[in-house]
């Protein structure tokens, strides 16, 4: 794993602070530089729309809030997206279309191979 | 031979019978004027009409007769009487004196009322179905003449049309009746037709209920307006009527739209209506409002939602912990510690699913895990605050982490060891706060204090002001651990009536 996502810089959105450490650290244990993490979509937003992105990971339930928006905005910007999420139906939804969709529990290399092929 | 003015009155009164029968819509009165007529006639006291049912006849009508016996009395007819004689002979019967009869025996209400002679004519309804019989009795022995007998017979060929129509009127009547009665009595249906061109023709109360349009305000109008917009863009209510057009019927269950602009789920169907001849005249609506069920069934689903997003998380933050604890080398069972600890944090949060959690149910749950409640050593007060379930599970989690330093190296291991919690509320409304004070005395501080709380100190520090935006100084005094958590409460209405998105 390590070195598959080197100099990438990837946005974390996830609301539980255990889950987000857990991506953050296995992010930056294969080379990627992490923005974030963040909980929420204000945050978040802030962030994709002043830095560069290569990637993303979106929880797609954050608190009372929900990714679409995220979602529309990234697609808008051309930045791939990868889901990890506990919601079952997701798959479908037109904000998400393309995305690939990754359930929890999410295991760290499966996360990983999954940013790196959308970002290669 | 009857004479021309005994002819010319019987006519008059088989006229001014028909004329009464053509306005008359009551079959007692045309059964009891009948028998007032022919008593007249053929100059005889009584008179009666006996209709068949069943196995019996009854006597429908009479005159001259006790007002008890009319409507009352039976003749079997399997006993060979004058009457049922007479409706199984199909033709009239003359007996001059009944006392030379040998065809029939004499009923015994006939023979008490003193009867003597008697004429019948039996009474066919159109079709040449036995409807029963029309008799004049007399006390005297009477001589009735084929003059008589004839115009009992003509009597009873007119009679039987009029009680046929009557008849069929009064079961028409009773049966629209029923329609009508069980069509307006349910009022949890909606109920009503439209024509070919599907505008509300018949509106019934259960349809007013349902949709809250009077039965004036929806004749008329087209069955679109029931429809919601969206629905209506997808041309769903031409659909459903096409459908019903060339299946005969078409399902109806959908979410539809009251007067009030509120919207009511209807599980029903729609029937299309054909005359004999297969044109179309309309269609049949029958709805059943389902929308308390619905709603629930919604609700139920949220929570189903809620539960697997839940359920998956947890797995999410059991594998991040087990990363954290084992994954670095840590004991078993401090990650077993910290799955009841998160185990007792689901517990309080699976009581509703949605509801805010009691704080000192958090506090006195993890710490009735280590130590007795009633302890000396341990002091708890606060006034009554709800954590809203986002906040529940971090906050358990890293008082656990708390408790668990206290009763290895803190308050709860040390003989002379005091841990006081206690919390208070700061603000109104949106910026209301929680302010929450962990405070160790009487412990002597081991050389390596700072390492065993790692892990705890990072929850508290960091991971619960991650998502839930609590501010919190951890510090080690000369004595013991001092916590301070500030966390933001939002308003506790909002807190009461937060459910799912």
């Amino acid at each position: 794993m390590q070195g598959l996502l080197a100099g990438r810089s990837i946005l974390v959105v996830e609301d539980d602070y255990l889950i987000a450490m857990d991506v953050d650290n296995a992010l930056r244990q294969a080379g990627a530089q992490v923005l974030g993490p963040v909980p929420g979509v204000a945050e978040a937003m802030a962030l994709v729309r002043t830095v560069n992105l290569d990637a993303a990971v979106l929880d797609v339930a954050l608190g009372r809030e929900t990714a679409h928006e995220l979602a529309k905005e990234l697609r808008a910007r051309r930045t791939p997206f990868v889901l990890a999420t506990g919601n079952v139906n997701v798959a479908g939804q037109p904000d998400f279309e393309g995305a690939p969709v990754l359930e929890k529990p999410v295991r760290s290399q499966d996360l990983v191979r999954a940013i790196a092929a959308i970002v290669s | 031979m009857p004479s021309s003015e005994q002819l010319f009155r019987r006519q008059k009164i088989l006229a001014d019978f028909g004329e009464f029968a053509l306005r008359c819509e009551s079959l007692d009165a045309i059964l009891d004027k009948a028998c007032l007529q022919v008593a007249e006639a053929l100059g005889a006291k009584r008179s009666k009409i006996l209709e068949i049912q069943g196995d019996s006849c009854l006597l429908r009508a009479g005159r001259g007769w006790d007002e008890g016996l009319i409507g009352a009395l039976r003749l079997p007819m399997k006993e060979l009487s004058s009457e049922s004689f007479a409706i199984k002979a199909g033709k009239p019967v003359i007996t001059q004196d009944i006392h030379k009869e040998d065809r029939f025996q004499v009923p015994d209400f006939m023979k008490k009322a003193g009867i003597v002679a008697l004429a019948n004519a039996p009474i066919f309804l159109p079709g040449g179905k036995a409807y029963g019989l029309i008799e004049v009795d007399d006390t005297q022995a009477r001589d009735f003449s084929e003059a008589d007998t004839e115009f009992l017979r003509t009597y009873a060929i007119v009679l039987g049309p009029v009680i046929d129509r009557l008849q069929i009127s009064t079961s028409l009547r009773s049966t629209e009746e029923q329609f009508r009665l069980i069509v307006e009595s349910a009022r949890d249906y909606a109920i009503f037709t439209t024509d070919q061109q599907d505008r509300i023709r018949d509106w019934y109360p259960g349809a007013q209920a349902v949709f809250g349009w009077t039965a004036d305000e929806a004749a008329g109008e087209p069955a679109a307006i029931l429809f919601t917009e969206e629905d209506r863009a997808q041309n769903e209510d031409k659909k459903e009527a096409s459908t019903a057009a060339r299946d005969g019927a078409a399902p109806d269950v959908r979410w539809h739209v009251r007067k009030d602009g509120s919207l009511v789920f209807i599980h029903g169907s729609v029937r299309a209506l054909r005359d004999e001849a297969g044109v179309l005249l309309g269609f049949l609506k029958i709805g059943q409002d389902l929308t308390d069920q619905k709603r629930a069934q919604q609700r139920m689903q949220v929570l189903i939602n809620e539960l697997q997003h839940r359920g998956r998380n947890l797995l999410g933050v059991i594998a991040a912990i087990a990363k954290r604890t084992i994954g670095q080398g840590g004991p078993l069972d401090a990650f077993e510690d910290r799955l009841t600890a998160l185990s007792r944090a689901q517990g309080l949060l699976s009581r509703s699913v949605m509801d805010p959690v009691p704080l000192s149910d958090i506090i006195r749950t993890e710490l009735a895990a280590h130590v007795d409640l009633g302890s000396p050593k341990l002091s708890i007060s606060g006034p009554s605050v709800r954590l809203k379930a986002a906040q529940v599970q971090n906050f358990a989690l890293a008082l656990h982490e708390l408790a668990t330093n206290a009763m290895k190296h803190g308050a709860l291991r040390e003989e002379a060891g005091l841990l006081f919690i206690s919390w208070k509320t700061k603000g109104r409304g949106e910026s209301r706060h929680l302010v929450l004070n962990w405070t160790e005395t009487g412990v002597t501080l081991p050389q390596d204090a700072q390492s065993h709380r790692g892990y705890g100190r990072e929850l508290i520090e960091r991971g619960l002001g991650y998502a839930v935006g609590a501010r919190s100084k951890f510090e080690l005094g000369s004595d013991g651990v001092r916590c301070e958590i500030e966390m933001p409460l939002g308003d506790d209405r909002d807190q009461r009536e937060q459910g799912p998105d």
